[in-house]
């Protein structure tokens, strides 16, 4: 291969996404940690000598901060002369070492072809090691610069020992950090194998045209977009730190093939762990625009560096150190939902109404008395998907910033002393509209007998005061809540209790928000509305309150 | 009475309907393709059979066995067509039919949408029952629930019901309870439990499974009937249908777990391929089934296909034992396209088979990868399918200088470029199927099979470092041959999740032993002699924490051993992950695979010939070899080839249902069996 034209152009780069894949594939495969290797809560991509991204293989959007947060670090930090082969670097510090939340651990390769920088391999996992929560990040766990962990195919023992022991679950983070080495090591033996099949002068000119081809298909996706500018805000109910209706705000300007995302006016940063900082908001505008935008466009550094984003420093997206930033995803899944507000004033079909807006958690603790063992249960339940243009959001799935799985109640049941009650379809939660929003869902978990000292550790939901809206006529969606049942009485109705002691038969029922519609209820076919009467989807109250008139 | 020596395999696709018999004294092997009749499947089935048999001077009563591929079952639940269903679940989780994992299709794309709800809420109905981890009972199911549940099934006009409670899987009495009011109060309904189908734990594949089962019940159902009378009347009596795990079952049994065929569609061909390599001592393969639309990839180790009971179909999980195959959009008739970009693509839209490729003259307009291939002289550029298929060439070369005039290139760079983006994208699904599972691809023998398989194995091999691949004799009928070797085959798998130790060894043996009860019931009922029956043991295991396991065969010797056992997980969960621990060690499920043996065919052994193959040749043509340069291919009738005959390449064979290429610097040997083996020279 001479020149890269468009033909080598495309095998050349499926040959980068295979690389990515594959490597995302071990991950899985060798990561240790349940929450590693079952909910493949793992990001993996390929950068360029000069730190720009090639390729993206992820699971969980949010992600992506943390990725090109450290690569981005890692190369301001060092001079190319003091990166050598065999070096592995390590990073989770959301304001030193390009992370966003501390449990986000990123390993780093460069990789060299006959003495020369050509690449870099980096990849993150959710190390779900004990949690910590206070106001300000050094509350929450130990913070890692960019430093390396080997040094020329050396562990650098005193690195690795001094993180060690600051983990509670030792052996799963060694595993988990093991497979994350032995991730980037494959995808530089693949990368190497092949550069020595193309040429290095092919790979050098293929990172060049690659980034080209990204930004050119990006940047014909947004001259298509009106000029103008389009603003939206919305907020988060609050930070659990008695900070509450935190404004987020976007202005979004468009003009020829240029786009500005200007979030000035956001409300400062906050006590509680819902800090975003840079590379988190930019994460979260890339996920929104290969969305809106042209879901073919390759995620690489051309592509994302057509956008401009402005935030003020010191806000709850452009967050500076000692902010926390724990819990930030809530906060992003929010941002997300500004973008898309903002978009809907341009044109709504590209986008959905707000959905359940959230990462609604909540994490049991106790000692499971069948086996004498302490037990963690942490899970996340997602809720109500945006309506459409054409058709009904989608019904109890995650939505945004990230897609995790549930954890079957057969399989529940066996490992932990909880029994699961109901898991349904929150009725009434959809928001009315010629099509509507997504429903919520509702999980409700028992406490049995065998679960002793039993606490609610944390849980937490979004949504629970201020609806998510709908689109074009489309009417709001229905409200979050966590409750505490004890014989019947209602004991908590925090949507985010903190260390809630719990006893036998207590019910811990969580509602997530269901989601907007899109366009005017009138203009709903009243057969579907009478169908869903029938089904129970909706009762009369809600039909009266959508202002449906209809005999049923 | 006929001589009963015929065992004949039907394989219906979409295209065709593939018929492959064997006479089982003799070895003597007699094929017959024709279009698949869509309506109604055994139109075509019966009378294909009635040709066959005709042209080959026997009759119905001389067929032995029949063995059928249907994809009846696939296409109701492809199509979202099957009988109006209801559900009968535990109070509280009438919701998770639509919950199910909670995940959403698409990261990205906001127009995806979730699986089709099967089943409409007002008919998914709840019981005040609950059993719980352990298998005990903690509410009594109130059998007087069931009465307007069975009213309402009646006004609704349900035709087909699911039951499914959670944790039945280690106790079914409620659902059994469940299951015997319906059966006197609705008999003509199709009921399937969800313990009756498969005793794993998690719910919402379980629950996916039963719902589909009932789903395509009554329409698969009835076709079995119609089929099992027709064949009857020509004199067939042994029919056996192919399910998705590469067995067969009888036709009784595929009408009350229809569910099972729902995967059958490639499992034939893998079995086909393993069934060959294993008569050339070939262990290790990565099969390749390229046809019109799509490849199917899958690997077998060992002699073993690799199961896998995670396979979806049309997005539900159904958690059926399968052959583990993976599919993408990748044939004869996928498109190529210049996207926004300015970059060239292949698939995954495909032609199909109307309008098909631009050289079919049906009205295609869009240059596809056999057109890429006409142009580049790889295809003879007059007649497809031994002179069956007329084509214009020059409608190829109009298509593909279409796409090569938008990113300014030459027609044949152009045609090449198709063929090489095609291949990095079946390339990038071979090396993830293999990775997966901790294989390095250029250790295996790749099988090409399928209409245009043997088109792009050469390729294929060259471009991963591969050491050879297989061309069978009849690669466009791999699937029909296929059954023809099939044994009898059911695994019975339950979940006891219990910790590997010194302990263990007493369950174990129990669990085994209830498993072997179920086993010889099955035989019995399926009437299969004691000398023939046969059992594979397997455990799926994980360390204790973890929410995945893998599967392990076990040979049965061994489960008195809590540390062979041990260190038999260790060494699969190595070769997976690269890396073990001291973990705790899991079993989460016992199984045995039921084989009930059929004497495999004897197959023809072709007489050596030597090496020379110049009988064989029949022409030269020119091949565009890029940068400008042509060579002359020296082209071959596969029909004359015979066994020791070696191709040097550049050279194409051509064969009724397909063609080969073979690349300068590679070798073909003809083997006794009439396969190929291309390698490096």
């Amino acid at each position: 291969m001479k020149e890269i034209n468009s033909i080598t152009l495309e095998i050349v780069a499926n040959s980068i996404t295979s690389i990515a894949e594959q490597m995302g594939v071990i991950l899985s495969k060798t990561g240790y940690s349940t929450n590693i290797k079952e909910r493949k809560d793992l990001s993996v991509a390929v950068f360029d000598r000069n730190g720009k991204l090639l390729s993206l293989a992820q699971h969980i959007p949010l992600h992506f901060s943390s990725l090109s947060g450290a690569v981005e670090v890692l190369t301001q930090k060092y001079n190319v002369e003091d990166i050598h082969d065999g070096d592995i670097f390590i990073a989770n510090d959301p304001y030193s070492g390009g992370g966003s939340h501390l449990p986000d651990i990123v390993l780093l390769k460069p990789v060299f072809y006959n003495g020369e920088l050509v690449a870099f391999m980096v990849n993150t996992g959710h190390h779900a090691d004990k949690s910590r929560k206070g106001t300000t990040i050094y509350d929450e766990g130990l913070r890692i610069p960019v430093v390396k962990l080997y040094d020329r195919g050396t562990l650098v023992k005193d690195v690795m020992d001094l993180i060690m022991l600051n983990f509670q679950m030792k052996y799963e983070r060694h595993g988990d950090l093991n497979a994350q080495i032995i991730t980037n090591q494959y995808g530089s033996d693949k990368l190497i194998e092949l550069i020595d099949k193309i040429g290095i002068d092919t790979y050098n000119e293929f990172c060049i045209k690659w980034l080209e081809y990204g930004e050119r298909k990006a940047r014909l996706a947004i001259a298509e977009l009106p000029d103008g500018e389009y603003c939206f805000e919305d907020y988060l109910d609050d930070d659990g730190a008695g900070n509450k209706n935190l404004l987020i705000k976007t202005k979004i300007v468009i003009k020829g093939d240029d786009i500005t995302f200007d979030f000035t006016g956001t409300c400062p940063q906050v006590s509680g762990p819902y800090n975003c900082v840079p590379c988190a908001l930019k994460a979260t505008v890339y996920y929104s625009m290969m969305s809106i935008l042209d879901n073919t466009i390759p995620a690489n550094s051309g592509f994302f560096e057509s956008i401009n984003i402005v935030a003020e420093s010191g806000s709850l997206v452009w967050a500076t150190e000692p902010a926390p930033t724990g819990d930030r995803e809530t906060t992003a899944q929010r941002i997300a939902d500004v973008i898309f507000g903002a978009f809907s004033k341009m044109n709504p079909e590209k986008v959905v109404a707000a959905g359940n807006g959230a990462m609604s958690f909540f994490s049991f603790a106790g000692t499971d008395e069948r086996s004498g063992q302490p037990y963690i249960y942490v899970e996340t339940i997602g809720g109500g998907s945006g309506a459409r243009y054409n058709k009904d959001g989608l019904d109890a799935v995650h939505v945004h910033m990230t897609n995790t799985s549930n954890l079957p109640v057969e399989a529940l049941e066996m490992e932990y002393p909880l029994m699961v009650e109901k898991y349904a379809l929150s009725e009434n939660s959809c928001g009315a509209g010629k099509y509507r929003g997504g429903m919520g869902i509702i999980r409700t978990i028992r406490i049995l007998e065998e679960s002793k000292d039993t606490v609610l550790v944390g849980a937490a939901t979004e949504r629970a005061v201020i609806r998510p809206w709908g689109l074009e006529g489309g009417q709001p969606g229905g409200n979050s809540s966590i409750k505490i049942y004890r014989a019947g009485k209602v004991i908590s109705d925090s949507p985010k209790p903190r260390n809630v002691k719990l006893e036998k038969d207590d019910i811990v029922e969580m509602v997530t928000a269901g989601a907007g519609g899109y366009g005017p209820v009138s203009e709903r076919d009243p057969e579907i509305i009478k169908r869903e009467f029938r089904e129970g989807i909706i009762d009369k109250k809600w039909i009266e309150e959508a202002g449906i008139d209809i005999a049923l | 009475m006929g001589s009963k020596t015929i065992r004949i395999g039907v394989d219906v696709g979409g295209t065709n309907t593939d018929i492959c018999a064997i006479d089982e004294k003799s070895g003597e092997l007699m094929v017959y393709k024709l279009p698949s009749s869509l309506y109604d499947q055994s139109e075509a089935v019966v009378s294909g059979v009635k040709v066959i048999a005709e042209e080959n001077g026997f009759a119905g009563e001389d067929i032995s066995r029949f063995m059928h591929g249907t994809t009846v079952a696939t296409n109701a639940i492809l199509e979202g067509r099957g009988a109006k269903t209801a559900l009968i679940t535990t109070g509280g989780f009438r919701d998770l039919l639509e919950i199910g994992r909670q995940k959403r299709p698409d990261l990205y794309n906001l127009q995806a949408d979730k699986v089709k709800t099967l089943v409409s809420r007002d008919c998914r109905f709840e019981v005040s029952e609950r059993t719980d981890y352990k298998g005990n009972i903690v509410r009594e199911l109130k059998e007087e629930e069931l009465l307007p549940i069975v009213e309402a099934m009646r006004e609704n006009q349900v035709k087909a019901v699911a039951v499914m409670l959670l944790n039945a899987y280690l106790n079914p009495d409620n659902e059994q309870s469940i299951k015997a009011i319906i059966e006197e109060k609705c008999p003509d309904v199709f009921l399937t439990i969800s313990s009756d189908l498969s005793k794993q734990f998690r719910e919402y594949e379980r629950l996916c499974g039963t719902v589909i089962n009932s789903f395509v019940g009554p329409e698969v159902r009835k076709y079995m009937n119609n089929l099992k009378s027709t064949l009857k009347s020509i004199g067939i009596e042994n029919t056996y249908i192919n399910h998705s795990n590469g067995g067969l079952m009888s036709i009784d049994e595929s009408m009350k777990y229809p569910v099972k065929t729902a995967l059958s569609g490639p499992a034939a061909g893998v079995v086909g391929a393993q069934y060959i390599t294993d008569l050339i001592e070939e262990k290790d393969l990565i099969t390749v089934d390229i046809g019109g639309t799509s490849t199917d990839i899958s690997l077998v180790v060992n002699g073993r296909f690799e199961a896998s009971d995670e396979k979806t179909i049309s997005g539900y999980p159904v958690r059926i034992p399968s052959i583990d195959i993976s599919t993408i959009g990748a044939g004869g008739g996928s498109i190529a396209w210049i996207d926004s970009g300015g970059i060239l693509k292949v698939g995954p839209q495909s032609a199909g088979a109307s309008p098909g490729p631009a050289c079919y003259k049906r009205g295609g307009e869009e240059a596809t990868i056999t057109d890429a291939r006409v142009v580049l002289g790889h295809l003879n550029n007059e007649v497809l399918l031994g002179g069956r298929l007329p084509i214009n060439a020059e409608l190829s070369k109009a298509a593909v200088k279409r796409l090569a005039d938008r990113i300014h290139m030459d027609v044949m760079e152009t045609a090449r470029g198709i063929i090489s983006v095609s291949n990095s994208n079946i390339i990038k699904e071979i090396k993830n199927v293999t990775v997966a599972k901790g294989y390095n691809p250029s250790e295996f023998c790749l099988v090409a099979f399928g209409g245009s398989g043997p088109l792009h194995a050469a390729e294929l091999i060259d471009e991963m470092m591969i050491k050879k691949a297989l061309i069978p004799k009849t690669p466009g009928l791999l699937a029909a041959y296929g059954l023809l070797t099939e044994n009898m085959r059911r695994d019975f798998v339950q979940t006891n999740v219990m910790e590997v130790n010194d302990q263990c060894h007493n369950v174990l043996e129990k669990q085994f032993n209830l498993l072997e009860r179920e086993a010889d019931m099955w035989f019995d009922e399926e009437k299969i002699d004691s000398e023939k029956r046969s059992r594979e043991y397997f455990l799926d295991m994980r360390y204790k924490g973890q929410n995945h396991e893998i599967r392990v065969p076990i040979d049965k010797t061994i489960i008195s051993s809590a540390d062979k056992i041990r260190e038999e997980f260790t060494i699969a969960y190595e070769r997976l992950y690269s890396f073990s621990s001291d973990d705790v060690v899991q079993i989460v499920n016992f199984g045995l695979s039921a084989i009930g043996d059929i004497v495999y065919p004897v197959i023809n052994e072709d007489e050596y010939d030597g090496e020379d193959s110049s009988k064989a040749l029949i022409g030269t043509r020119r091949v565009y070899e890029g940068n400008g340069e042509y060579s002359d291919y020296g082209l071959y009738d596969r029909e004359k080839l015979r066994n020791g005959n070696i191709i040097y390449g550049p050279a194409i064979v051509e064969q009724m249902d397909s063609t080969t290429i073979i690349l300068g610097g590679q070798k073909a040997t003809v083997d006794k069996y009439l396969n190929m083996m291309i390698e490096r020279v």
